[in-house]
């Protein structure tokens, strides 16, 4: 029966379709972004059976695991150890290293692949590579490329590592990216070494060799096999995936979000619509509980119907956004979209749920049609407001509100998430309040008109049905409550960092990394005359890692926080593994970072790169350097940041505002069609078609207006209260940034939209005849 | 169950309804009993607000009783919940109303049988059609309500009425939508139940020439029972007595 009522009322049926489609669909396609995003072996160490990892350390927080690098020692030991176990064939010790190639005296590529492009001739065993043309690296200066640059053996290549620029002489092409040199440059570039690969005996199974390690590396280190070795991927990737992830989390929370509530919306007034009809079947013998049941198989055919293209829509979409992933700096590079069985499955199980929630109040409140309803010839609308809907509204709003309170003490990483949740909580408040509001509303706009029969028809048509003004609205509201919210809070928190950063920087001028390059090399930054910090990183006994910057000072200065005392000796491991005794100068209570000597940190680190200098004196020009403003430096690294904010601005905009707009113009058609039987009678009341659409349109209007009072009602307290947030952690007053463009545009969009949505059945007054013979009979 | 000791499909005992609360009170039913026994064609007729509606919905279990109680097959309704009513609505009660009888998605078989469905029981092979060619519409089966004439989409109801054998036919102003051929057929229908199948029907209505086609007319003024007229012998004399009612 449920068919053949879909069947017949496919129209009404038609936004919830729309909406579980398209939100099936960005929920299969993020699942699949989602499972094609986890760790990776790297392709340059694909090749060895077995990994040994550096001893690990989780941090107490929860963060992510870090490995301490091995001394020069240690690793000279544990290769000589597992080089003779069975099975091993060679343990080549992994030593990647930041080089880039310099085309026309400016560093070229991907700055941040560069970092470990470069590689020791031995780690090219642990990968499959067939040779080109020409021999092996044997001396410094020798380098073997990959064939797709194009260089014939012997050419020059001018290259800039974390040393300085150099040129290369190409002895030999192999079939895979990398610049592989002799193992003396490589150690020299390098910082410590963290991970052994080992290359295995043909026939020899990696864990049965890993399972021979344990005793033999007595602590110093972890075997990895199969997927495991993972783990060995850099770190700048596993971040940049971080951010991926926390995209696509989002995605998916906003579209369940958007998707439950339009699906509610349309539902609810679907059920308000269609009342004579519930009415008469629990008069012929439906009990409560069918017609509930008959109300949810349908929604669940209709989740099924738009699930099944919608899931293989998303999954089909999928790796299409591989591509712009990588390129904004989302997913690593090299990242490819396959097909994971589970994500469409997922995702049509969400699209069920999603349905059969947002039917499931309008359900309950179907099933209490009676079935006296049947009877009542002009069956007036139900009261607006029921007691369920002002104590779930209420409620929601007393939620909302105290997750908002919790801002100012919240933390940075955690703050986006309180606004997006208390809004959410918020808007669903609004939307439930909403027909509250609707008839003063109404009765103020029409007032300049209220002589007229346009003002008239409006004022008396929303006092009689507050609800169908009120689902109108209700998508509106989310869409501007959602922009307004998110776009205010982020662009406000832009100019707070803005403000932060220029405050930190007193120099006019800086040497920065140019556009392509991760950092300044040492040669570069030599050459300035001027300050600068070297950042790196050291190791405590535990493994634990601290950032430590390489400034001008004689001795150590610790920060408070760690509680060491001055004159006392702590053993540090650097980051090329060696340990040393150093001890405390002074303790710092501004400082968050351990401060070093330049010099002693350079001497162990020999890949940390620099991020500026800032200038005494004039610029000198270097490979990979570029001189700007203090101003124009913090808005790079601003503006960096951004388009990131922008990126998830946009897609998650994208999402809500899409929603809304096709809820919109689904609510009002399926509200104009059901009221063609009036416009007929108004009709013949001797009103000519365009009083008739004015009417509408004018109705249609009234609720975007009611609609994005609402979601300012919602969005401007809440985004005050985030500004409060950010005054409190700077100290400085912010500006507080009213999206006003995002805004217009969005109620401009849904105002079209409303305007066309209600004026199209109208225009097909033929049907309308015989609608309203329907009715009669 | 009682079926022993009563021989009545409908009782309505001492019942009275109100509407509205305190001095905005109005009194539809006041203290109204009335039995309509097995295979009779009962008329209720009253003028506009007489209460003769608020009778049928009461008597049906459509509606709740301030005082009093109503028993239909012998099951007394009063203490019945929603879902007890409604199973007993759907096995033991047809209803016709004025307009709106039909679930516009289904075709008039799937109409007729929905009582069943909802019963969870399925029709006897050929019951559906036989049914609705009792009412003439054989070959209509397979048309949607929006297909069907007015006449025709009341007697679909009819026979939807009918596929359950109920204890009793509620008929609520059931030409009061049709034209003079289209009536005539209809209450054609009901006297042809009553008669072939003994069938009980109770019908509200406002034209005495329906009212005449009914074995007893009950005259409903102020929410009581008021005249009572037996084996009518036309519609003459139901108009009469309608016209004195209404100058009273």
């Amino acid at each position: 029966m449920s068919l053949s009522m879909l069947r017949y009322r496919w129209g009404s049926f038609l936004g919830t379709f729309v909406a579980l489609l398209v939100g099936v669909a960005v929920v299969a396609g993020s699942l699949s972004l989602w499972a094609s995003a986890r760790p990776r072996v790297p392709a340059e160490l694909s090749g060895a059976g077995v990994l040994v990892a550096a001893p690990r350390y989780d941090p107490p927080d929860g963060g992510f695991p870090t490995h301490r690098p091995w001394s020069a020692e240690e690793v000279d030991g544990l290769v000589a150890r597992l080089a003779a176990v069975p099975g091993v064939a060679a343990a080549v010790p992994d030593r990647p290293f930041y080089v880039q190639r310099l085309v026309g005296g400016r560093p070229a590529g991907d700055a941040t692949g560069s970092l470990h492009a470069g590689r020791g001739w031995g780690s090219a065993g642990l990968t499959t590579y067939t040779f080109g043309s020409g021999k092996a690296p044997e001396k410094p200066g020798e380098v073997v490329v990959d064939a797709a640059l194009g260089l014939p053996v012997g050419a020059a290549l001018p290259v800039l590592t974390a040393a300085g620029p150099a040129t290369w002489t190409v002895t030999g092409t192999i079939d895979r990216p990398g610049y592989y040199v002799d193992e003396a440059t490589a150690r020299g570039l390098a910082g410590g070494v963290k991970y052994i690969g080992l290359r295995l005996d043909p026939g020899a199974r990696p864990d049965d060799v890993a399972a021979r390690l344990p005793a033999l590396l007595d602590g110093l280190g972890t075997a990895l096999t199969g997927d495991a070795r993972a783990a060995a991927e850099p770190e700048g990737d596993r971040s940049t995936r971080w951010i991926g992830a926390q995209l696509i989390i989002a995605t998916v929370l906003v579209g369940a979000f958007v998707a439950i509530f339009v699906v509610a919306s349309t539902c609810a007034f679907s059920v308000a619509q269609r009342r004579r009809e519930l009415a008469l079947l629990r008069a012929v013998g439906a009990t409560p509980g069918q017609v509930r049941r008959m109300l949810l198989a349908e929604v669940a055919l209709v989740a099924l119907g738009a699930g099944i293209p919608g899931a293989l829509l998303g999954a089909a979409l999928a790796p299409l956004l591989a591509g712009p992933f990588v390129a904004v700096g989302l997913e690593p590079t090299g990242f490819r979209v396959g097909f994971t069985w589970w994500a469409p499955l997922t995702a049509l199980a969400v699209g069920l749920v999603v349905g059969v929630l947002g039917v499931w109040l309008s359900a309950r409140r179907a099933s209490r049609v009676r079935p006296l309803d049947a009877l009542r010839v002009a069956a007036a609308e139900p009261r607006p407001m029921t007691l369920s809907r002002w104590v779930a509204g209420s409620a929601l709003l007393l939620c909302g509100g105290g997750l908002a309170l919790l801002l100012p003490g919240s933390s940075a990483e955690q703050k986006p998430t309180v606004v997006l949740g208390s809004a959410m909580v918020l808007l669903v408040a609004a939307a439930l309040l909403a027909p509250v509001v609707v008839v003063p509303v109404v009765r103020v706009v029409t007032w300049p008109a209220r002589r007229g029969p346009t003002g008239l028809l409006l004022r008396e048509g929303a006092r009689v049905s507050a609800r169908r003004v009120a689902s109108t609205a209700a998508p509106v509201l989310a869409a501007v409550g959602f922009a307004v919210l998110l776009v205010g809070t982020f662009q406000t928190a832009d100019e707070a960092v803005g403000i932060e950063d220029t405050a930190k920087i007193p120099e006019s001028a800086v040497a920065a990394r140019a556009e392509h390059a991760p950092g300044l090399s040492e040669a570069a930054v030599r050459a300035q005359p001027g300050r600068s910090d070297l950042v790196s990183t050291v190791y405590l006994e535990s493994g634990e890692p601290l950032d430590a910057t390489g400034t001008e000072v004689a001795g150590l200065v610790a920060p408070a926080s760690l509680g060491w005392t001055a004159g006392r000796s702590v053993p540090l491991r650097f980051a090329d593994g060696s340990v040393l005794p150093v001890t405390v100068a002074s303790v710092s209570a501004s400082s968050l970072t351990l401060q070093l000597p330049r010099d002693l940190l350079r001497a162990h680190d020999p890949a940390a790169l620099t991020d500026v200098v800032y200038l005494s004196g004039d610029f000198v020009p270097a490979p990979g350097a570029e001189r700007m403003t203090a101003r124009a430096y913090v808005e790079r690294k601003a503006a960096k940041e951004g388009d990131l904010i922008d990126l998830f601005l946009a897609v998650l905009l994208g999402i809500s505002v899409g929603y809304t707009a096709l809820a919109v113009a689904n609510t009002l058609l399926m509200a104009t069609h059901a009221r063609r039987p009036e416009f007929l009678t108004l009709h013949r009341a001797s009103a000519t078609r365009a009083q008739a659409a004015r009417v509408v349109v004018s109705e249609a209007l009234l609720s975007v207006l009611i609609g994005a009072l609402l979601g300012l009602a919602v969005a401007v307290p809440a985004l005050f209260e985030s500004r409060a947030g950010l005054q409190d952690e700077i100290g400085a007053p912010v500006t507080l940034v009213m999206p006003w463009v995002t805004l217009a545009s969005i109620v401009g969009v849904c105002a079209l939209l409303a305007a066309l949505g209600s004026v199209l059945p109208l225009l097909r007054t033929g049907r309308g005849a015989r609608w309203a013979r329907t009715m009669a009979g | 169950m009682t079926t022993l000791q009563t021989h009545q499909a409908v009782e309505l005992w001492s019942v009275t309804r109100r509407y509205g609360s305190d001095e905005h009170a109005v009194t539809a039913l006041d203290d109204i009993s009335v039995r309509f026994s097995p295979a009779s064609f009962s008329a209720v007729m009253g003028p506009s607000g007489s209460g003769k509606s608020t009778l049928l919905h009461c008597a049906a279990g459509l509606d709740r009783v301030d005082d009093g109680r109503v028993l239909i097959d012998g099951v007394d309704l009063t203490p019945l919940s929603e879902k007890a009513l409604t199973r007993l609505r759907r096995d033991r009660v047809g209803f016709v109303f004025q307009s709106f009888n039909l679930v516009a998605a289904l075709s008039a078989e799937q109409n007729v049988e929905l009582p069943l469905r909802l019963a969870g029981r399925r029709a006897a092979p050929g019951q559906v059609r036989a049914v609705l060619a009792e009412v003439g519409l054989a070959d209509r089966a397979r048309h949607r309500p929006g297909e069907l004439s007015g006449g025709q989409q009341q007697r679909v109801a009819i026979a939807r009425a009918l596929v359950s054998e109920p204890a009793v036919l509620f008929a609520d102003e059931p030409t009061g939508a049709l034209d003079n051929a289209a009536s005539r057929e209809v209450l054609r229908l009901l006297r042809a139940a009553v008669d072939r199948h003994a069938q009980t029907v109770v019908m509200v209505t406002h034209d005495p020439l329906a009212a005449a086609h009914a074995d007893r007319v009950l005259f409903l003024a102020d929410g009581r029972i008021v005249d009572e007229l037996r084996e009518p012998s036309g519609a003459e004399a139901i108009a009469a007595r309608m016209a004195r009612l209404e100058s009273r």
